[in-house]
């Protein structure tokens, strides 16, 4: 199980999660413009089946309240699993009074 | 649990969802320009509590290849949630295959009409209702419940139903001995009431779904006719609609393409298909044979005792024809339905002299019989086109009516004819569910007369039928058991179409995409054989199917096939190749795009051939 955690250099995108190697589950959290989300996945390593050239996944999730705003994102990683070095991400934020907010960001590890 | 099943107007983006409104938990599929990602996720409905404005959801998911593409999606959900009316989406996707991120939006509206059309397909065969004499399969002392079970466990879903097909054997005119008329199928309505009177279980079942019920026939009812469904009729004035002996294509709950063929199955093996050579209206030698059986049945049936007290008896009749045409194999004694006969005939006591009394009421006698379908083998082989090949399956006819061997092979075939993803047979009253390494899927729906000491608690033959969501085609095998009060769904092994480790076939999909039909111009076979007739034309927004078979002990198989748009163009040409020596690679071209796959592997990121295993799939698209 190793832990990504990476931000945008202005910090409004912070990505925090567990990865499981053994089958590439991914659950943590996503902030992005102060709002934090629950969120679940998976991810595929590149180089590790012939045709993995990237090293790709996809999260959603929502915020827990009640009335909730829900998230979704894909994104594409640099790096070994262990230690990600950069990931670009994708975000489609989905609000309860129905917009649909996008939002794209380069992530770095985040001390 | 309701569905969501909408699409964008030019249909390059489909959402097929099962959304549970207990837990706001979601599942299902999202494509998008050709390629459909298993998806999941969660929704929050509008107005369900404060500060919910808007019913919105997210979902995550991936292609499932081996270098898979990952898709996020969030999105603005109008309407109630039993039936959406209009989705906003945006959609995220990111390749594992080339590192690429792309992002698509779309407005998306319901499909066919309505996002909670009903899905399911029901399909019930080999019922084996007759006259409830002592021979007969269907006892109702014993099976009426089970059926009536079945019935009920629809009519409690017939919001989600939207058809029950009866896929042959409904009825049984065969079971009765050699000295007996057979039964009409009037009379067996007749002599029914519970089943097919105005307030009988299928009549509910009738009125239930508003009349979508339909019938078409095996072996054991291959007389029964259009006319006869007139003879049931609910209170509420339906009677089921009957489909003439072949392929029923139900229509899709999404419209679109049909691509579930049910089929008896019984035109594929050699002692039970319609024989058009016969002169008894196209009575097969299995028609005599269970006579023969019926008559044994009711010499040395204790008085009060009926064939469902016996073990063995309804699946088909006990005896073990098996061991005949494995014998008859092994010797490569083509006159395999000869020894059928006598054999039958010894087995059961039949007499040289045995006279049939048939349906119409004229009789034949033994010696007919066996004369008629002399030759029969042959006839067959001649029929599959004759040579090596044409031996190989006639062989696989035979042993198809033996324990249902290389019916997943047959059930292959008819979904290659039909351009089906799904086929289900019924005939070899063998549940089964999945066919190993292949693009296709087969089922089969079992049968519902199994006798006493072979059911549950004692045995293990059951009463089963099937349910296809006609919105994701998944096929479940349901079992009805303890006297009809309990059904479930229930794991059946799947079988093979060809066995794996010799199959060195090409099995092409052609998704047409483009705006205009595609007809087929040419096709060349430099190793195997099409095992299956190509598709004179693929309908714009449609697929078909092609199988390249190799020869045992080939050269494996190496073919192409030529498509031209009907409105002038360019022609389409797509080739493919699988070789039986690991020396030469998988091969293949054509198309806009194409995805492949070899043995039991995983489709791969567009334009990478799969270049060695086998069999090989290619799966190509034509924009």
């Amino acid at each position: 199980m190793t832990r990504w955690n990476l931000a945008s250099t202005d910090a409004q995108v912070v990505l925090t999660v567990d990865e499981d190697d053994s089958n590439g589950a991914m659950s943590g959290t996503l902030r992005a413009h102060g709002t934090t989300f629950q969120v679940k996945g998976a991810w595929s390593a590149s180089g590790s089946v012939p045709g993995r050239n990237a090293s790709a996944f996809a999260l959603s999730g929502n915020d827990g309240l009640a009335a909730p705003t829900w998230v979704s994102a894909s994104g594409i990683m640099v790096g070994p699993g262990a230690a990600p070095q950069s990931i670009e991400i994708q975000i489609d934020v989905a609000t309860p009074a129905g917009a649909l907010i996008p939002y794209q960001a380069e992530l770095l590890p985040h001390a | 649990m309701t569905y969501w099943n909408l699409q964008n107007a030019d249909g390059t983006i489909v959402l097929r969802l099962e959304e549970n409104d207990a837990t706001g938990a979601m599942s299902g599929t999202l494509a998008s320009d050709g390629t459909t990602y298993t998806v999941q996720g969660g929704w929050s409905a509008s107005g369900s509590v404060p500060g919910r404005l808007a019913s919105v959801f997210a979902l995550r998911g991936s292609d499932g290849a081996d270098a898979p593409t990952w898709i996020a999606a969030s999105g603005v959900m109008k309407g109630p949630g039993a039936a959406p009316q209009r989705i906003t989406l945006s959609i995220s996707i990111a390749s594992g295959h080339d590192g690429s991120l792309r992002r698509k939006n779309a407005e998306l509206t319901p499909l066919g009409g309505g996002a909670n059309r009903k899905r399911k397909i029901v399909v019930i065969s080999d019922v084996h209702i007759g006259m409830g004499t002592p021979t007969v399969w269907f006892q109702p002392s014993v099976h009426d419940a089970y059926l009536k079970g079945i019935c009920d466990w629809v009519i409690a879903n017939a919001a989600d139903v939207q058809e029950v097909v009866l896929l042959g054997d409904f009825f049984d005119q065969w079971t009765v001995p050699c000295d007996e008329q057979p039964p009409s199928i009037e009379a067996i309505i007749k002599a029914n009431p519970q089943i097919f009177g105005p307030t009988g279980y299928l009549c509910q079942v009738l009125d239930a779904l508003g009349g979508n019920v339909t019938f078409g026939p095996g072996n054991h009812d291959m007389w029964a006719s259009a006319n006869d469904m007139s003879f049931i009729v609910s209170a509420a004035g339906h009677s089921p609609k009957f489909f003439a002996g072949g392929t029923y294509c139900p229509p899709m709950p999404d419209g679109g393409q049909k691509n579930i063929a049910l089929a008896h199955g019984h035109e594929y093996t050699m002692f039970n298909a319609v024989d058009e050579d016969s002169p008894w209206g196209g009575l097969p030698v299995g028609h005599f044979v269970t006579r023969m059986v019926a008559s044994q049945m009711k010499r040395t049936l204790k008085p009060g005792q009926t064939v469902a007290d016996l073990a063995g008896q309804g699946s088909p009749d006990g005896l073990d024809y098996t061991s005949i045409v494995k014998g008859a194999w092994a010797r490569g004694d083509v006159n395999v339905v000869e020894a059928l006969l006598d054999s039958v005939a010894a087995q059961t006591g039949t007499p040289k002299d045995q006279m049939f009394v048939l349906a119409d009421g004229s009789s034949v006698s033994l010696a007919q019989v066996q004369s008629q379908y002399q030759g029969l083998f042959s006839r067959w082989q001649a029929k599959e086109g004759g040579g090596t090949q044409g031996t190989i399956n006639a062989w696989k006819s035979v042993l198809a009516d033996a324990q249902g061997y290389y019916m997943g092979f047959f059930g292959q075939r008819k979904a290659f004819e039909q351009s089906a993803e799904v086929v289900v047979f019924g005939h070899t009253h063998i549940p089964q569910s999945g066919l190993e390494t292949t693009m296709v899927n087969y089922a089969n729906s079992g049968f519902e007369c199994a006798s006493i000491p072979d059911m549950p608690p004692g045995g293990t033959q059951a009463t089963t039928f099937i349910v296809i969501d006609g919105s994701t085609l998944e096929v479940s095998v349901m079992q009805c058991a303890q006297n009809g009060t309990q059904i479930a769904p229930i794991n059946v092994g799947p079988v093979q179409a060809v066995p794996v480790g010799i199959d060195d076939s090409c099995y092409v999909k052609i998704i047409n995409n483009g705006a205009e039909d595609l007809v087929l111009k040419d096709q060349t076979a430099a190793h195997g054989y099409f095992a299956a007739p190509l598709p004179a034309t693929i309908p714009a927004g449609e697929f078909g199917l092609v199988w390249l078979q190799d020869y045992a002990g080939g050269a494996g198989s190496e073919g192409s096939v030529t498509y031209t748009p009907a409105g002038g163009g360019p022609d389409h040409v797509f080739t493919f190749t699988c070789p039986l020596l690991l020396i030469y690679s998988n091969a293949c071209s054509g198309g806009t795009s194409f995805r492949t796959k070899s043995g039991s592997g995983v489709w791969g990121a567009p334009g990478v051939v799969a270049k060695s295993g086998h069999p090989f799939y290619v799966e190509f698209t034509v924009a």
